[in-house]
This record gives C-alpha cells, structure tokens and sequence, in this order.
C-alpha cells in the first residue's frame, strides 16, 4: 500500500528464501506476503527468483510488473553478487574488469526491474573487516566502484554500500568507497545503506539453543543476555561492569560455552557480549539523512510485537530525527541456523507491526 | 590523469582460509557448515541400459538463499552406507545435459550455466550393477566456491528404487 510516509517499509524476498526454496510460496506468492505485511516495496534476489537469471527476460518482466501492480507494490533493490572463484585451478578468477562489466549488467538489470537501488556486494560489506582478503575471494573494491559510479547515475540506480555487523557505519571501512564518490562528485551514483546487524544489543532464541545444546546452563545465558541489553539499550542507565559480570557467571558455575558467550572465541578478532560492536542511536541519527536505503536484518521478534534482539524505538526515532528518508526493507534471517521451524511470513508480519509502531503509522 | 583511490586495508576474517580439502564427510560438518535435512530427495533411482544396471542416481539441491553457477561447486561428496563415492563415478545431469564430476571448473561449460535455486541437481554414480533396491543411509556434503565458501550437509535414509 503507497503512502507518503518519508520513512518507508519494505521487504527483501530474501526473508522468505526458505518457504520459497521449499516450493510452498512462488514469486506470486512471497510479493504476497509482502503486501500483506504492508509493505509498499519489495527488494529482489535475480540468483533464486528470476528464472532465466542472470538474463531477464521480457515474458519476466510482463509477470514482474503486473503483480507488483496488482498486489500496489514498487520495485525497490535489486540483489547483485560478485564472486570470483569458479575454477578448480584456484590462481584462476575473475578479474577487477570482469567484476565491473557483471555489475554493470546487474545495474542495466535493475533498471529494466524498475529498481532503483542495487545491493552492491563491496568490499567494505564488513565495515574495517572483510570475510577474506584474497584478491579472488574479494566483491567490489573502491577503484571498481569509482568506475561504476557514472554508469549507475546514467541509470538512475544508486549502488548502496551496506554496512553489515560486525562492521559499523562510523567504522571507517567504507572511507575509500566515500572517497570515490567524494573524487567524481557523482553522489547519484551510490551511498551509504544501514544494515540492522550494526544495531544488535542481544542474541535470538535459536542461539540462546545453540548454546543450550552444546552444555550451556539457561539461567548463566539469560544473566548474560539481561547484561547486553543494559549495556547495549542506550538510555542513559547503560553502565556494565564486565569484569563483575564475569565474575558472576563464573560464581553461578559458568564454563567455556558462557564464558565464549559473554567474552568472544579466543582468536576471534571481534564477538563477546562484552565487546558487541553496535552503533549507538546517536550514531545512526547522525549519519541518518546520507543513508539512502536500510536493510531491516531481524532474527527473532516475540509474539507481542517486541524485540529484544535491538531497540527498535531508539533507532527508527533515531532515523525520523536524523531526516531519514527512504526505504527499510525487512531482511529476515532467522530461518538460517534452524530450518524449516521458522514461519518466516509471520515473522516478517511482526516486524512490519513493530516499526509500524515505532514510526507512529 | 588521477592516481587511482588507494584502497582500504581492511582485518580479515579468514572465512574460506584453511579450508579443508572435502574429502572426507567429517568436512562437511564442522565450523559454518549448516545442517539442512531437505538437501536430499527421499528418493533415490538405479539408472538401467538395455536391462543391465549401470548405475545410480540421487537429487540434490543447492543451500543457502540463491542459485549459483555449476562451476561455483567445489564439491558434491556422498557417502551410502558408510561408503564413500569417489569423485571418479560421479557425473551430474541437469536440464538436459550431461558431465562428469571433474568437468566442474574446467571450462566444459560457460559460467552463466546456474543450479537454479528451486532445482534439484542429479548426481548419478557409474557403477555397473547399481545398488540394491530399498532403504539406504546417505550422506550428503555440498561445498562451493561463493564468496562465503558456502559448506553444508544433509544425513537421512534414502529409498532406491
């Protein structure tokens, strides 16, 4: 349903991969849901609901239109990817030209799909990590972006940098992509994208099993858990004194599950409830009016239509207050670790409800 | 002209550093991999010539949340009945169209040839004389070459007709 709202809902059909993976919902059917969680728009995966991908054609796009029509919806993002590796000879892969011009059809394809957006995969996804630095297990670097920039805004299709936990937006990850866009002035081009992840003050219930099921003892995870949201729900009353909480669950009889829980896997350079890396509301508020489109990552919603997982009230006031302007589309991933128990449409619903609160809709 | 932007030093990671050669089950279930038990078909088929045979089948799905090229899969391992298959029997048949195992990631075939997301892929075993019909226990090991360095397993009984 359209509105004039300045802060719009959405939805990725990637929140719906698993009921769509199963055959239970087609394309018609997850749009569906969409609309039926109120959505005014919907994000698109090319690589699990385009047929012919990664071409698209015109009987495609005849269907596209017609039910987003119908079902008043808008294209909003089209999903793009940038892997390298598809030789068994690993010095082999795609090179930084190759990466370009598969964007650039990317880009071409979103236009045809009426997106304004794509879901640039870049190497600044992870803020000041990445997954691997090995030139062939890179996406799009910042001199790639740079040549892309003109021929996205000759588009009309912004390439949204998301920053994904455990990066952050004031992270400095994503200066040389700023940069870029800074050295062309071709702020058509692309921009900044917020991905909830860098929000988090609390696990879900599925990780809460996880450790569960390797021996951890309920009671030692929720006291943690109980600690992350004092610590992480920015209110003014947020002081944690970590080494006590350490002390308290190694006095309740904690061992390496809660201790890994509450302190990160030794090695890791980032995780533990004692070192989450989230960006406050502040934060989000002042970078709030560059951002040009945010990804709603959720796992778990309770029944109620609350989260514990983050403060949505602080962050989408944050977003109102900083002059957001655009889409956040759901991207609901809570079906991964646990499949098939997950009712990803309801999920979804509850969300919708939650900002729909938040946003006083 | 200008130098170009010098790019961002970033901390890696290390996801798909030190992986494992997949050549072994127990590869397929430790560290990121996931456990999806709908990545096999329940049902399995011994493939006959003129009467005799030749081999076996079993459909496989792709994990994760997309489609990726047929030259993205690093490894499709299985093991029925506690044996494992060797890379040497297998060949996949999908939308028509057949090749072996080894055929993966040399260049046999284009790169925008996808496992469509929806799709099962059909593994077929070449050993002469098949498997005995009925209820076999099948493990299943996918790892692919994405960006992510996708890994997952499946275990169930498969019946073969």
């Amino acid at each position: 349903m359209k509105t004039n709202n300045p802060i719009k809902l959405g939805v990725s059909l990637y929140s719906y991969q698993e009921v769509f993976w199963r055959g239970d919902l087609d394309l018609e059917g997850v749009l569906t849901a969409a609309a039926g969680a109120g959505a005014e728009g919907v994000e698109i995966f090319g690589e699990a609901m385009i047929p012919s991908f990664p071409h698209i054609t015109d009987e495609f796009l005849y269907k596209w239109f017609y039910l987003l029509d119908n079902l008043d919806l808008e294209p909003v993002c089209y999903e793009h990817f940038a892997d390298r590796r598809y030789w068994k000879d690993t010095s082999r892969y795609l090179s930084d030209d190759d990466v370009f011009d598969l964007t650039v059809h990317y880009l071409e394809s979103a236009k045809k799909l009426g997106c304004k957006f794509i879901r640039l995969s870049h190497d600044g996804h992870n803020g000041k990590f990445i997954m691997n630095d090995a030139h062939s297990h890179t996406v799009v670097n910042a001199q790639i972006f740079e040549r892309l920039l003109p021929i996205a805004a000759e588009l009309g299709v912004k390439m949204a940098l998301e920053v994904h936990g455990p990066g952050l937006l004031e992270d400095g990850g994503n200066d040389d992509f700023l940069e870029a866009l800074d050295r062309t002035g071709i702020y058509e081009g692309g921009g900044l994208m917020l991905d909830f992840s860098g929000c988090f003050r609390d696990c879900s219930p599925m990780q809460v099993d996880a450790m569960v099921s390797r021996g951890g003892n309920p009671e030692i995870i929720d006291y943690i858990r109980r600690m992350s949201r004092k610590a992480y729900t920015f209110d003014g009353n947020n002081e944690v004194d970590w080494d006590e909480v350490e002390a308290k669950v190694k006095e309740m009889g904690g061992g390496s599950v809660e201790l890994d829980f509450l302190n990160g896997p030794k090695g890791r350079s980032f995780g533990g409830v004692r070192n989450r890396l989230i960006t406050p509301p502040e934060v989000v508020k002042e970078y709030a009016s560059q951002l040009i489109y945010i990804h709603g990552k959720a796992h778990w919603i309770n029944e109620d239509c609350t989260c514990d997982e983050m403060d949505y009230p602080r962050y989408l006031q944050a977003l109102k207050d900083g002059g957001y302007r655009g889409y956040i589309s759901t991207e609901y991933e809570g079906q991964r670790s646990v499949p098939h128990t997950i009712n990803e449409v309801e999920l979804v619903r509850r969300q919708h409800i939650l900002m729909r609160q938040c946003l006083g809709y | 002209m200008q130098e170009p932007i010098k790019l961002l030093k970033r901390t890696s990671m290390g996801l798909g550093a030190n992986a494992p050669k997949f050549d072994k089950m127990e590869d397929f279930t430790r560290g990121m991999s996931r456990y999806n038990p709908l990545l096999m078909h329940d049902y399995g088929r011994n493939i006959y010539h003129k009467g005799e045979k030749i081999g076996y089948a079993l459909d496989v799905r792709i994990c994760g949340y997309r489609g990726l090229p047929i030259n993205a899969i690093l490894q499709l391992a299985f093991e029925v009945d506690g044996e494992w298959i060797p890379d040497e029997c297998k060949h996949i048949w999908y939308e028509g169209k057949k090749y072996k195992f080894s055929d993966i990631g040399a260049d046999k075939f284009d790169n925008n040839w996808y496992w469509k997301y929806t799709d099962y892929l059909r593994v077929f075993f070449e050993i002469p004389g098949g498997i005995d019909q009925g209820i076999h226990r099948v493990k299943y090991g996918l790892a692919l070459r994405d960006h992510y360095s996708s890994v997952a397993y499946c275990e169930k009984d498969v019946t073969i007709v």
